[in-house]
């Protein structure tokens, strides 16, 4: 350190009373200043405001005019451009009360919550994937809607917040108020199944506790994770106090794919119903079921007492693994999990403990594309609370691309994968699932003629239903014949292979030299049941049954297959419900150490759930939870959350905020530019019941708010940055507004709300599959958040990849901006729209371009701009002419079908005036 | 309330007086500084640099250094054997996990080279011609062995996406040589076929302005993210699109007085400039036949090797910061045929690309750095013996080279025990090759810094030491 530093460390130690931070304490409620120009003020916000400014000897600037509220307000409330038809209706009112009725209209709107919501999905790292190396699909969207809802539906921010941080402890919680608390879950999880789960769990909650103290507190504590810092009022141990209150979490450090437990399924209305009404059934077939077993007592011990222990069919069986332990020779037990001896069917069986425990062979054995084959298992899963199912048994090179054969259970069904090499693979899923806790026999068959059709499973020695191609259409790979061979360099393996680790038992492992029949392989069935019967202490006496049913009288055999029937259809139902992750408490709560120096392998002193200190502590009657920390967060008197909000709200209104670090109202962070101010509306926020419109109203009501951003050079250069607040700010618009806007004036914008997540065009490399054509154009909070391969358009404008909480964006000005709104294809298409529709509304230039102006920036062009777009369009009109081909292309570029009955030559040349117009400054700024 | 003087981080550190010298500044694709900006100018780097220019070099799932850097005989003579329990017992290994810990000796030869007499594996002839230039550092080590975090660590200097890569930092830190082009560019190569591309992160700017991500050059048809125009666009049409539209932003701006539109115009117009000499930039066609040959490149095939003889080109026209990021190399078997085919694929690109910068001067300020994200274990993989074996991930010791501006020449850096298990001297990590970086670059990587969310972050975290062993 620097002997200058370190001096002026200590000077500052020793001279600082340590004073406490501004922001630390309570906003209390400043008299609202007297001010000389008394007519300006339309209220005390206001008065704050001109105070300052006259206190600097400046004066605010004149209202802007009218045309451009509109578009300041439209834009800044709901994140779209306002329509002709509302620019009409605006001007032609008169009425003194005529914006404050606009405003009203506007925060009513679900674009209101579309818009809100957008500031809050990055603040809360939303994506619809699940990071890390696999970045797998998940469902979180419903907690995304619950966000836009309570925007637009005006939820108090005290409520908004109790319920995100704890609407799961709420007494009596809605299904509503636990999906609310999914803010929590919207972190990256990984899947790697070879992770140190404890390193990856730590990363989730310290990610949790920086979020949360940046969203609700606006301080950046992460810091205080390895050490005590001078100045900082966050302790190493008050963080780990904090993260106590979110590392409580049932959860696992390493993740399965899909969302991460625990989640909420959320059912519609219809889903519901048929639910409900599919479990009736089942139940009513499964009564049944029972009786007509229970009335054949005696058949049933016959049928047991029949299977006699046949020899071994004739199946060459050119592998058998009875995994009966150390007897059997060549198996032998590995891998970093557990895995056990326990007694099966016929002997031993293995039990796998789901954590990549394995069974190793010696057995040289190579199957090849072109032979026939059969495979076969017993199979008993186990519910660990997160595996479901795994590898039964294959080998497979994971360094050749997986070109091998595997037997698994994926997601609970049966599923055979040859593969031959890269992309090049047959795969066959069972439709139905399997139940925990049951023995299974499991087989496929293959018949060497490299086709799926030539793949069957069966389940139970009977052919099992095949399940359609699985629904990540990304996945999907054209029916083709296997190409390459099966043989490999990998593992003769039962239990792991690839990184699917097998959860439950299993028993005597074949390998047949042929494809069976069914009644072979029933045949390899009643061999083991044979010795299951003869044997048998009960404990295996339902399996049997089961075989009863399925084999046995033909009354049985009926009940069994619908019984199967409706259960495939339950869990068919069961998947298609959408589901959410969401906060949990854990029954017993994981202690919490201090961890040193932030290695979570180095755990020192135990903490409870606490504030930090320098607020004092919890009421003794508060819960130690996150219901106890909701309380204390929208408690009147808490000293951050209502000034970290209302300086996000005048942000998101005013372009910067009161504080300009709106993640640091810390020691390091930028002081207020109006402290009492700042204050003033805390205490007006949290007085009046923490309403959202009727804040919001508050500021975009102002005089403040509605004064021109132009100003002469000089009033500029004397505040260059606008802090003094003596005009309004004009500023580019956000990434996702920019492509809103120019899909609104172009007519192409789907306002349908809510639901999962789109996906636009973009680059085939990037996205090779997007949405169909018809859900392209949601607006951009619907656009899908892939946090390894973004939309790249929105990074490019500043959205922030969402790794981490962030409360500001960027506003850049590139070269590559310029680029994507020319040439992006969503942009261009948007500019053939726009030509179209001006195309279609008017009859002759100057109207068509005065339509473009007023859709485009609620304004009509002057002589002088009509002059330079009339003279492109007649250059572009001549251009296309002597190149008609080029006029087509231009006149059908994207994927929006062409408006019928347009001369494509007018088209070209229109776009290339409309391509002009959504790349005015003008367009791309809220002015 | 900022306790720390401003002379004591000088790379722009108050948040306000950064924002008001980017686009002045700073900026890789920033638009030139318009005048009413002030005198804000000149936050250079902290001492004298070395290097003006870095190119990184990814070999992405980490290469074999026992089969290319690291020659250990001894490993050899207990081929197919166990591994001594002193050197495996209880250490954590990615897919070796429960199975036996069998020695593979490596089935290439090593080399001396040069007058150093470096020890090269066979597979690098030509990066051998080079290697009195060459600091070969042998005894790099990381605790993470995942490919992705890796990556990540190598590139972001923090295992856990959302850190700005290296090239964002040298953006941010120098600023552009050039307006026409953009100051980090990154290209990929080798991605197995099927495989998704390398992740954005690699090359993002994380909490960094946006104008310091990487910019992505393709080998394809579009060099830059949507640099041609769309069908039905020809360049005389946008010209004349562009003509009108700053004559409108221009009139416009009499009206609302925002000089933020000059960097609006500005951007529009550089960005026409590139849709020129980007593709002039990456266009190979214009090199002589011998240059082709020495590299080993095809105009119009994208390959490593075209990527390398793009990065001599970029690095000419004033490219800051060239990421080639070659993937495919994660050989858990096979690993003879498919070393022998990687190497092959970027060998002698990488001795062209020494000899080409070397001839023209720019290896005196260019920096040349080839890594990958960890090493492989000198056990065998796969079970399979012979040619046929295979590596697993392994932290414990891996190699880097480095060339170049500032580097000394013919050194051999660090060491490993006998049988390359773990480095037994002169360990480094890979904060400690991004402190080198910045180091000649003439940054002290303590004090390039940048405030996020309330705290002062460095590409090197809390770690990193100059690797003054491989420096002139």
């Amino acid at each position: 350190m620097p002997i200058a530093l370190s001096l002026w460390l200590l000077v500052a130690t020793a001279t600082s009373q340590q004073p406490e931070h501004w922001s630390l304490r309570p906003p209390v409620r400043p008299p609202v200043p007297a001010v000389r120009q008394t007519a300006w003020p339309r209220g005390d916000l206001d008065r704050f405001v001109l105070a300052a400014l006259e206190r600097a000897g400046l004066a605010p600037a004149p209202e802007a005019d009218r045309a451009t509220l509109l578009r300041r307000l439209t834009l800044d409330l709901t994140g779209l451009p306002p329509t002709p038809e509302e620019l009409a209706a605006f001007l032609d009112d008169r009425a003194p009360e005529a914006y404050e009725r606009t405003v009203d209209r506007l925060l009513a709107s679900t674009a209101h919550g579309e818009r809100m919501a957008q500031v809050w999905l990055d603040l809360a790292r939303y994506t619809d994937t699940n990071g890390f190396d696999f970045d797998s699909d998940r469902q979180q969207w419903a907690w995304r809607d619950w966000v836009v809802r309570a925007f637009a539906e005006d939820m108090p921010y005290d409520r908004f917040t109790r319920e995100q941080i704890a609407g799961d402890l709420l007494p009596d919680a809605t299904l509503a108020q636990r999906v609310a608390t999914g803010f929590h879950r919207n972190h990256a999880v990984t899947l790697q199944i070879d992770g140190q789960p404890g390193e990856f769990h730590h990363q989730y909650v310290a990610d949790r506790t920086a979020t949360f103290a940046t969203t609700w507190l606006g301080l950046s504590i992460g810091c205080a994770e390895c050490h005590d810092h001078k100045f900082d009022p966050i302790s190493q141990r008050d963080y780990y106090a904090l993260y106590a209150f979110w590392n409580r979490m049932p959860e696992k450090g390493l993740e399965q794919g899909g969302n991460a437990a625990p989640f909420l399924q959320l059912p519609s209305a219809e889903q519901g119903a048929a639910l409900l009404e599919l479990q009736g059934e089942l139940d009513g077939v499964e009564r049944r079921c029972d009786q007509e077993l229970r009335a054949r007592a005696t058949a049933f011990a016959d049928w047991c007492a029949g299977r006699v222990a046949a020899p071994m069919p004739d199946a060459d069986v050119l592998w058998h693994e009875p995994l009966d332990g150390a007897r059997s020779g060549v198996a032998e037990l590995g891998g970093i999990g557990v895995g056990t001896w326990i007694a099966g069917l016929r002997g031993g069986a293995v039990h796998l403990d789901g954590h990549d425990a394995c069974v190793h062979t010696n057995h040289h054995l190579e199957l090849r594309a072109d032979a026939a084959f059969t495979v076969s298992a017993w199979i008993r899963l186990t519910d660990d609370g997160r595996s479901r199912g795994g590898a039964i048994v294959g080998k497979v090179d994971e360094a050749a691309k997986g070109r091998g054969w595997s037997l698994t259970v994926d997601d609970l069904r049966l599923a055979v994968t040859l593969t031959g090499g890269q992309r090049d693979s047959l795969r066959v899923e069972a439709r139905d699932r399997f139940a925990f806790d049951k023995w299974y026999h499991v087989a496929f068959c293959y018949d060497g003629s490299r086709q799926t059709r030539g793949l069957s499973l069966f389940v139970d020695g009977a052919a099992a239903a095949v399940r359609d191609t699985p629904a990540s259409p990304a996945a999907k790979v054209p029916e083709q014949p296997l190409a390459g061979d099966l043989d490999n360099e990998g593992a003769l393996r039962i239990g792991s292979l690839d990184g699917r680790p097998f959860c439950g038992a299993i028993d005597e492992v074949r390998v047949h030299g042929r494809s069976l029949t069914a009644t072979e392989l029933a045949a390899v069935v009643d061999l083991d049941l044979a010795a299951l019967a003869k044997t048998s202490t009960g404990e295996h006496q339902a399996l049997l049954q089961r075989h009863f049913a399925a084999r046995g009288p033909a009354e049985l055999v009926a009940l069994a297959t619908e019984r199967a029937t409706l259960r495939a259809r339950l869990h068919e139902l069961l998947d298609a419900v959408p589901r959410v992750s969401v906060a949990a408490e854990m029954a017993m709560p994981r202690p919490t150490h201090v961890l040193l120096r932030g290695d979570y392998q180095r755990p020192g002193e135990r903490v409870e759930p606490a504030i930090p200190a320098v607020f004092g502590a919890l009421p003794a009657d508060a819960p130690r939870n996150r219901l106890g920390l909701a309380r204390w967060l929208v408690d009147k008197d808490n000293p951050l959350v209502a000034r970290v909000h209302v300086n996000r709200l005048w942000r998101t209104f005013f372009g910067q905020g009161l504080v300009e670090t709106p993640d640091d109202f810390g020691t390091r962070g930028e002081r207020p530019s109006h402290p009492e101010l700042l204050d003033w509306l805390a205490r007006e926020f949290v007085d009046s019941g923490f309403r959202h419109r009727r804040t919001v109203k508050l500021l975009v009501t102002s005089a403040t708010y509605r004064q021109s951003s132009v100003v002469p050079a000089a009033v500029r250069a004397a505040d260059p940055d606008n802090r003094r607040l003596g005009r309004a700010s004009r500023w580019r618009l956000d990434a996702e507004m920019l492509r809103d806007q120019a899909l609104a004036v172009a007519g192409l914008l789907d306002r349908k709300a809510f639901g999962p997540p789109v996906m636009p065009w973009q680059p085939e490399d990037l996205w090779p599959t997007v949405s169909p054509p018809d859900e392209r154009h949601r607006r951009g909070v619907y656009v899908a958040q892939k946090r390894s391969v973004p939309f790249v358009t929105f990074r490019l404008f500043d959205a922030p990849g969402r790794e981490t909480c962030v409360a500001r964006r960027d506003r850049t000005t590139t070269p590559l901006q310029a680029l994507a709104l020319f040439n992006d294809r969503n942009f261009a298409e948007a500019a053939r729209a726009l030509a179209e529709r001006l195309l279609a509304g008017e009859s002759d230039d100057a109207a068509r371009l005065r339509l473009g102006f007023t859709l485009c920036v609620q304004r009509e062009p002057d002589t002088a701009e009509r002059r330079v777009l009339l003279d492109l369009l007649a250059d572009q009109r001549d251009a296309f002419r002597a190149d008609p081909e080029l006029a087509v292309a231009a006149a059908t570029v994207g994927d929006a079908p062409p408006r019928l009955g347009l001369e494509p030559l007018e088209v070209a040349a229109w776009t290339a005036v409309t391509g002009v117009l959504l790349n005015l400054d003008e367009m791309l700024v809220r002015p | 309330m900022n306790p720390w003087p401003d002379r004591f981080a000088p790379a722009s550190l108050s948040r306000r007086g950064f924002l008001r010298t980017t686009a002045a500044m700073l900026g890789s694709l920033a638009v030139p500084a318009p005048p009413r900006r002030g005198p804000d100018h000149g936050a250079g780097p902290h001492f004298t640099p070395r290097a003006k220019n870095v190119v990184f070099v990814l070999l992405l799932g980490a290469p074999s250094q026992v089969d290319l850097f690291d020659p250990k005989p001894e490993l050899a003579r207990i081929d197919g054997k166990p591994m001594p329990d002193s050197l495996v017992k209880g250490q954590a290994v990615d897919q070796l996990k429960g199975r036996n810990l069998v020695a593979a000796g490596s089935r290439f030869a090593f080399h001396r080279r040069g007058q150093c007499g470096m020890e090269l594996g066979e597979l690098l002839p030509h990066l051998g011609q080079h290697a009195d230039r060459l600091a070969l550092v042998r005894s790099m080590t990381s605790t993470i062995i995942n490919h992705p975090p890796a990556q990540s660590m190598l590139t972001t200097g923090a295992g856990e996406t959302g850190r700005p890569s290296c090239g964002s930092w040298v953006s941010y830190a120098l600023g552009s040589q050039n307006r026409d082009l953009p100051t980090f560019a990154t290209m990929v190569s080798g991605v197995p076929q099927g495989e998704p591309p390398p992740p954005v992160h690699l090359w993002a700017n994380g909490f960094l302005p946006g104008e310091h991500h990487g910019v992505v050059l393709q080998g394809g048809a579009e060099a830059v993210r949507f640099l041609d125009n769309q069908p039905g666009s020809s360049r005389t049409g946008r010209r004349a699109q562009l003509d009108a539209l700053q004559a409108l932003d221009r009139m416009r701006q009499q009206a609302h007085l925002d000089p933020a539109t000059d960097d609006r115009v500005a951007a529009y117009e550089l960005a026409y400039r590139m849709q020129e000499r980007v593709p002039e930039a990456v266009r190979l066609q214009s090199e002589t036949p011998a240059v082709l040959e020495l590299y080993g490149a095809e105009p119009g095939v994208a390959s490593f090797a075209a990527n390398c003889l793009m990065a001599r080109r970029l690095v000419e026209r004033g490219v800051r910061f060239v990421q080639l990021i070659d993937d495919g190399w994660d050989h858990h078997a096979q690993l003879v045929r498919n070393l022998r085919r990687k190497a092959g694929e970027v060998d002698r690109p990488l001795g062209a690309l020494l000899t080409d910068l070397q001839r023209s001067g720019l290896l005196d300020e260019t920096l040349v750095v080839i890594a990958g994200e960890f090493g492989r274990t000198p056990m065998n993989q796969g079970g399979q013996g012979g040619d046929r074996y295979g590596r697993d991930h392994h932290g414990k010791c891996f190699s880097i080279v480095l060339a170049g501006a500032g580097v000394r020449g013919g050194t051999v850096v660090g060491a490993t025990d006998e049988l390359g298990y773990r480095v037994v001297a002169d360990p480094f990590t890979a904060h400690d090759l991004q402190a080198t970086m910045l180091h000649l670059l003439g940054f002290d990587h303590e004090r390039l810094v940048f405030r996020h969310r309330g705290r002062d972050f460095r590409l090197t975290d809390v770690h990193g030491r100059v690797m003054r062993q491989a420096l002139a």
